[in-house]
């Protein structure tokens, strides 16, 4: 159970945590972001 | 009967099981973060390196959520969870619940995790300006050791643990700490503890990334004084409850649980200093990162000499599963510390030459050997127990040790705060000797005074005049440069400004001063106190120190959990009520309640040893002179560092004025 | 650079001396109870730590205590004259700082109880 909690919680951050490589990237390293 | 099972299942679900998958969550996050960190910060891959910052920042979601959901089952008193019942009870104040959160163990770790969660999120948000490497090896130590905290957590002492079944009611609180100093000091020192792990991750990335220049300490300065304070308040709160409650007359007993906390802020303190040279001058590299480590080191060393038993203690430890743990996590900060100076000890070695040594950088340096010397006393004689019992007889030290150790080294160090302020960089000139002589003024005069009154302690001829001395030093500042400021012109609005300019100095000299004046009541109440054990008829006298006090009767009252007998006595105008409770549902077990009347000038601290069956009462009578300084001189630390550091972040580390004509260009 | 070598040599001896004559002073022995009739030195203070067992004797209104500690199998009588920490009850472990008499008594200077721990682990067995 603690398990399946634990997963649920990684799939929701997954998406703010990933952002920076899903966003469309801009040329170069692009602006810097948090 | 099933309906009942359906709602314990529910409540399990909802609360034990989100909060460990809550921490089992953060824990992936936290290692993520940490490796990614790592791997990203070396190959400077921008991209990735912010998704580990990311990670951190979910790490610390993780952590409060847990944190929230502990809190939810502690103020619904869901005794489903161990550890609510264990720390609390249907009959707490509900502020003692709450706080329930940091009392025990598994709660105090996860709320150390928390404050790193919060603290290290908020030094990663601008920390990309110090270079990609710097921040991603800074967010990778940061994540290494919350990962350490979480795997704790996890996997040995989880606050989520459930009980096969729930019980109508918890143990509760032991009622010696029922009391508001239990609210407030302990989450007081915890945070200072865990801020300065920023500090510390900062300045290992700064070695891992080969950076050598001051920009690490400028970005976590804050988290410094953050940390500085909050240990300083976490010190001065310990010693108010102390004194509150567990009614012995005194403050500090040299503990090990006191030692362990007064160390790190030794260090921090140094720490704090001499990080201005770098600052300024580029000097004393080497000194502050083996200061901001050593700083860490002891944090970790005081939480794992807490929480394993390993020495003797008036403080009662449970020899926990823990205690391993924090001693293996010792040792690997203490290898990776020790492993990053050697490797970058060539980038150590400061550039310039080594200036004259009476400078304000020598003063500072001085500084820096002095309180290390403290800390290696506090140190020997913290561990004087177990070394000993390892080769032979056990040995202990008392408090005499301490005062006579390190006595000495807390003069010098006095001395060189009076002193300090005054000398200017680079080089101390005539000036600098002349000014000396308002400290020495006023050391003289106060010195003079007490001899006159009669004082012969030693240690209270020393700290006294020097403590005045110092205070001397700080006025004198202030005169100075309102005086210099309105001679320039503008007046006194002109002359508020500049300082509230330089508002990072005399806020540091209004710490100072309030460090002078703990220093004062520190002396004066322990080496001028006064006690007497009494037995009073009721309508007699008794006369300490000059205080009378009239014993008038004693009553006892019965309150919900425990019966009270109350004595009580006028002093003057006021009633004081010493009293001892007894609590019939914990074996009979009693408290004493002190009465303590207060004044700028003394205590008269009052605690009932009991009443006898002839109806005569015994008091135990201290006269504390000048206890209430140190809590106000703490009040005034804690403001200092405050109004020096509040508002805008680039408060402008003023150029070093040139108070002797030099050859060369300011710096 | 010669110059503070000199200064931290300085200090650091200072403090060795300090430590070194502070704690021939003052350090004290750690006994157990078993161990006080034997291992006493001869003068000074030790310290011995033990249980506390039911027959407490209080006078003179509480000022005034005699209780036994034991350890293990041995016992003492304990004289002290004092204030009382709060939990000080049969059963719990108390410090004892002072001298074993040539009576057999030990006459206490300090008396410490251990406090509660913010961290017991009084599980709760349901």
């Amino acid at each position: 159970m603690t398990l399946i909690v634990a997963t649920l919680f990684l799939f929701a951050a997954g998406p703010f945590v990933l952002w920076p490589l899903i966003k469309t990237p801009d040329d170069g390293a692009g602006g810097e972001s948090r | 009967m099933p309906v009942a099972l359906l709602d314990d299942f529910i409540h399990v679900v909802i609360l034990a099981f989100l909060g460990s998958g809550a921490l089992l969550a953060g824990l992936v996050m936290a290692v993520f973060s940490a490796l990614l960190s790592f791997w990203a910060g070396r190959v400077e891959n921008r991209v990735m390196i912010q998704v580990g910052r990311r990670a951190f920042y979910a790490t610390a979601a993780m952590i409060f959520i847990a944190s929230a959901l502990l809190e939810t089952a502690l103020v619904t008193h869901d005794f489903s969870l161990a550890y609510v019942a264990e720390h609390t009870d249907l009959s707490t104040p509900i502020a003692l619940v709450a706080a329930g959160f940091y009392g025990g163990q598994e709660g105090s770790l996860l709320y150390w995790a928390l404050i790193l969660g919060i603290l290290g999120s908020a030094s990663l948000l601008a920390s990309a300006r110090l270079g990609p490497r710097l921040a991603a090896y800074a967010a990778g130590i940061m994540g290494a050791i919350a990962s350490f905290f979480l795997v704790v957590l996890v996997m040995v002492a989880s606050p989520f643990d459930v009980l096969a079944v729930t019980p109508p009611d918890g143990l509760g609180l032991n009622p010696v700490l029922r009391d508001g100093g239990m609210l407030i000091h302990p989450p007081v020192v915890l945070a200072g503890f865990a801020a300065f792990a920023i500090p510390f991750s900062f300045a290992a990335a700064a070695l891992l990334a080969g950076r050598f220049d001051a920009s690490w300490i400028a970005h976590t300065r804050r988290f410094a004084l953050v940390a500085w304070g909050l240990q300083s308040a976490g010190l001065l709160l310990g010693m108010w409850w102390a004194y509150h409650v567990l009614g012995w007359g005194g403050y500090w007993g040299w503990d090990p649980v006191e030692n362990v906390a007064f160390m790190p802020w030794l260090a921090t303190t140094a720490y704090l200093h001499s990080s201005q040279v770098q600052e300024r001058r580029g000097r004393l590299r080497a000194w502050n990162f083996a200061l901001v480590i050593l700083a860490f080191l002891l944090v970790v060393f005081g939480t794992f000499i807490v929480r394993s038993g390993i020495v003797p203690s008036v403080h009662t430890f449970a020899v926990s599963a823990i205690g391993p743990w924090f001693l293996g996590f010792l040792g690997l900060c203490i290898v990776f510390s020790i492993g990053l100076l050697a490797l970058r000890s060539g980038g150590l070695r400061s550039g310039g030459e080594a200036g004259p040594a009476v400078s304000r950088e020598g003063a500072f340096a001085l500084q820096n050997l002095l309180l290390i010397g403290v800390i290696a006393v506090v140190f020997w004689g913290t561990m004087l127990p177990l070394v000993s019992g390892l080769v032979g007889q056990e040995r202990v030290v008392g408090v005499s040790y301490y005062e006579r150790a390190a006595g000495p080294l807390f003069v010098a160090i006095l001395a060189l705060m009076a002193a300090g302020p005054l000398i200017p960089w680079r080089h101390a000139g005539a000036p600098f000797w002349r000014s000396l002589v308002w400290p020495g003024a006023t050391c003289a005069l106060v010195l003079a005074t007490l001899l006159a009154g009669g004082v012969r302690s030693l240690p209270a001829l020393y700290g006294v005049p020097l403590g005045a001395a110092v205070a001397s030093t700080v006025i004198y500042e202030y005169i100075r440069a309102i005086g210099r400021w309105r001679r320039a012109g503008g007046g006194r609005a002109r002359a508020l400004a500049l300082l509230a300019r330089r508002r990072r100095r005399y806020g540091a000299y209004l710490a100072h001063l309030g460090l002078a004046v703990v220093v004062v009541g520190l002396a004066a109440s322990h080496f001028w106190q006064q006690e007497r054990d009494v037995t009073m008829r009721p309508g007699q006298q008794a006369t300490v120190a000059g205080y009378t006090l009239t014993y008038r009767g004693s009553d006892t009252r019965e309150l919900a959990d425990h019966s009270e007998l109350v004595a009580a006595m006028t002093l003057g105008g006021k009633t004081l009520e010493p009293a001892r409770a007894t609590y019939a549902g914990l074996g009979g077990q009693s408290l004493t309640h002190v009465a303590i009347s207060s004044s700028p000038i003394a205590d008269v601290y009052v605690v009932l040893a009991g009443i006898n069956s002839d109806g005569s009462a015994s008091f135990r009578i201290f006269v504390n002179p000048l206890v209430s300084w140190i809590w106000a001189g703490g009040a005034i630390i804690i403001l200092g560092v405050i109004l020096g550091n509040a508002g805008s972040r680039r408060t402008v580390a003023e150029p070093v004025p040139a108070r002797v004509a030099s050859p060369v260009g300011v710096s | 650079m010669i110059r503070w070598a000199v200064v931290t040599v300085v200090v650091a001896a200072c403090v060795g001396y300090l430590v070194y004559s502070a704690s021939g002073g003052s350090a004290e022995y750690y006994l157990t109870v078993s161990e006080l009739r034997s291992h006493q030195p001869a003068s000074g203070d030790v310290r011995v730590a033990g249980v506390v067992q039911n027959d407490i004797q209080r006078s003179d209104g509480g000022l005034h205590v005699r209780f036994t500690e034991k350890d293990g199998t041995a016992t003492v009588p304990v004289d002290y004259t004092g204030t009382l920490p709060d939990i000080f009850k049969p059963g719990i472990t108390v410090v004892a700082e002072g001298r074993l008499g040539t009576d057999g008594i030990f006459h206490a200077r300090v008396v410490l109880a251990k406090c509660p721990s913010r961290f017991s682990t009084t599980s709760y067995t349901s």
